[in-house]
């Protein structure tokens, strides 16, 4: 317990179930496992990528650590304090963005919905005043004119960083964002990252949850990977490619029938026990397979001819050293495949 | 955390939003007028204004028509409004923020519903003034100013009940105001719109339980009497501060278990 709460964050064997009722007449009641014992560790001071595809249960544990959502068992602890038992000393302690797109008054400004945010959390006039300047000029928003700018007038980029900006205003020791650059342009998920790295370098931690690898790679110091509720590996970007380290990652970008290729994928990973997956990336459908090195040439050839049989146009085929991507591929065998994989 | 500084964050975000919504500024101005038109028209359904003052059992129609115009915007409407802010907040995406404030949320809840009760008594008040100075003079204004005080007072035994209703709304994900139905009924057992005696049995018993209905006999002795009867106005306060006492008291009951309930379903 004493080395539970002296790390920034901690879970320990967390489970939440959910109960989905369908049907009106006749409702049916059935039970979700949204997470299934998840446990992981993060020490202060770092980055923390928790990485899995939607419905992992991502947003289940940052609930849980931002005290919205009770587990059915388990404990979790945010700077030293047990969510379930004081929860209003883990709020003190956190600042929290859980979506881009909302949550935040539509028609008051930038500045004004900063105030609001700042009274509420208990900030003094003085402390807030100068807090929300700072703040408006730390994360640009001045520079865009989103200080000024009605809510609702906002781009997804603005949204972003006043969402960072309502995070921060507390000046928390603990960051939970929940996919902080989703549907983000690359420029403004560029930015939201090196922010974010700023913070750490200031002493922050930080949790951030994220579907993309090329994130989870770039940004994370620790990344715990999760699938169907459960952390399957945990480990720096580095550690955690070492796991792949006699494999080699096989790449076909393609254009023609996305469900050809899924159909390809299955057909390639039942063959030769090879994890693949496939997903949709800069108007091409890439397929991603990963193979021990000794056959991956050879896997090579037959994928690009049989991708050929099948009516597909290949556009680039190669052989790369694995990413993270291809950690994740071969921890999940392939994940449910999924077209939501965007780099930025 | 300084209570102050979150009923300071809920008027400002009134008035913020009234500054960005000029239009509902106007419309706002208008509804006290609309209702009192609507009251007007219930009340002359008897035949002429002097068989109305007769029926109600009041001196001064006009300002008690402009006084139950207010009572029926601000007095019931508590109830409505602190479960319509919590709704707002879901749909606009701000609960979970609202949540993270690091006070109880039901304390949160009872002060974003006391403060928004008292802005829209404040605001129907300013509407209304002008019109009871050049229709009944000086005094029509102060008397007005005394049902501002009864009002405010009146508020007080919803305060839990609202929050109840916001709480078990938010918790049985309702997605909308269910709870606005209580409004019209609140007003139709409080005598309003007709004497209490004219009600059916039924309702006449739910009117000696309704807080509102003890607002509007004080409407009607302000409208009535320059200086209404001491001993009546102590009846008022003492029933009301019982009400207060007995609903406050039964609401933190439910409110501490409903609160526990949102967390472990995850409703907000």
């Amino acid at each position: 317990m004493d080395s539970l709460s002296s790390s920034a964050i901690a879970a320990n064997k967390l489970v939440k179930y959910y109960w989905e009722k369908k049907g009106f007449l006749k409702p049916t009641i059935k039970k979700v496992e949204a997470l299934r014992g998840v446990s992981f560790r993060v020490e202060w001071g770092i980055i923390y990528g928790l990485l899995g595809p939607n419905g992992a249960g991502k947003t289940t544990t940052v609930k849980i650590l931002a005290t919205l959502l009770e587990p059915d068992s388990g404990e979790a602890f945010v700077a030293g304090y047990s969510t379930t038992r004081e929860p209003l000393e883990v709020r003190k302690r956190i600042g929290v963005m859980l979506s881009v797109e909302r949550g935040f008054f539509w028609r008051l400004t930038g500045r004004e919905n900063l105030k609001y945010f700042g009274m509420l959390y208990g900030l003094s006039s003085r402390v807030l005043e100068e807090r929300v300047e700072e703040l408006i000029e730390l994360l640009g928003l001045r520079e865009l004119g989103a200080d000024k700018k009605k809510f609702e007038d906002m781009s997804l980029g603005m949204k972003a960083r006043l969402g960072l900006a309502r995070a921060l205003l507390k000046d928390p020791p603990v960051l939970l964002l929940d996919e902080p650059t989703l549907g983000l342009d690359p420029p403004s998920a560029r930015y939201i990252r090196r922010l974010l790295r700023e913070l750490v370098s200031q002493g922050k931690t930080i949790l951030v949850t994220t579907h993309n690898m090329f994130e989870a790679e770039t940004l994370c110091d620790r990344v715990g990977i999760i699938h169907r509720g459960e952390i399957i590996a945990e480990g720096s970007p580095r550690e955690l490619k070492k796991r792949v380290a006699k494999k080699l990652s096989i790449l076909l970008r393609l254009v023609g029938s996305y469900r050809v290729t899924e159909e390809l994928s299955r057909w390639v990973s039942s063959r030769n026990s090879v994890s693949s997956r496939v997903v949709e990336r800069d108007r091409a459908i890439e397929l991603r397979v990963v193979a021990d090195r000794a056959e991956s040439e050879q896997l090579l050839a037959v994928l690009v001819k049989a991708a050929v049989d099948r009516g597909l146009k290949v556009i680039e085929s190669r052989v790369e050293e694995p990413t993270l991507e291809d950690v994740f591929i071969e921890l999940t065998g392939g994940g449910s495949v999924s077209k939501e994989y965007s780099e930025s | 955390m300084s209570l102050k500084s979150i009923a300071k964050a809920e008027l400002l975000i009134h008035l913020w939003w009234l500054k960005n919504n000029r239009p509902l500024l106007v419309l706002w101005f208008l509804w006290p007028y609309l209702t009192a038109l609507f009251i007007l028209a219930l009340g002359t359904a008897y035949g002429r204004i002097e068989e109305f003052r007769e029926t109600m059992g009041i001196a001064s129609p006009i300002l008690y028509i402009f006084v139950g115009s207010a009572v029926v915007f601000a007095s019931a409407s508590i109830v409505d409004i602190a479960t319509g802010i919590a709704l707002w907040h879901r749909w606009i995406g701000t609960l979970t923020y609202i949540y993270l404030v690091p006070v109880r949320f039901n304390t949160y809840l009872v002060l974003s519903g006391v403060v928004g009760g008292l802005f829209m008594i404040v605001q129907n008040f300013a509407a209304i003034v002008p019109a009871i100075i050049i229709l009944e003079g000086l005094s029509g204004g102060l008397r007005l100013l005394a049902v501002l005080g009864v009002m405010i007072l009146g508020m007080v035994p919803l305060i839990g009940v609202a929050v109840v209703a916001a709480i078990l709304t938010i918790a049985a994900r309702v997605e909308t105001n269910v709870v606005s139905f209580i409004n019209p009924l609140l007003l139709l057992v409080s005598g309003i719109f007709y004497p209490v005696e004219i009600l059916p049995r039924i309702l006449r018993v739910l009117s000696d339980i309704v807080p509102v209905t003890y607002i509007v006999e004080s409407a009607k002795l302000i409208a009535t009497y320059a200086y209404p009867p001491g001993s009546t106005i102590v009846y008022i306060a003492a029933i009301l501060a019982t009400m207060a006492l007995v609903y406050n008291s039964w609401s933190a009951l439910i409110v501490s278990r409903s609160e526990r309930y949102i967390r472990r379903r995850g409703t907000i």
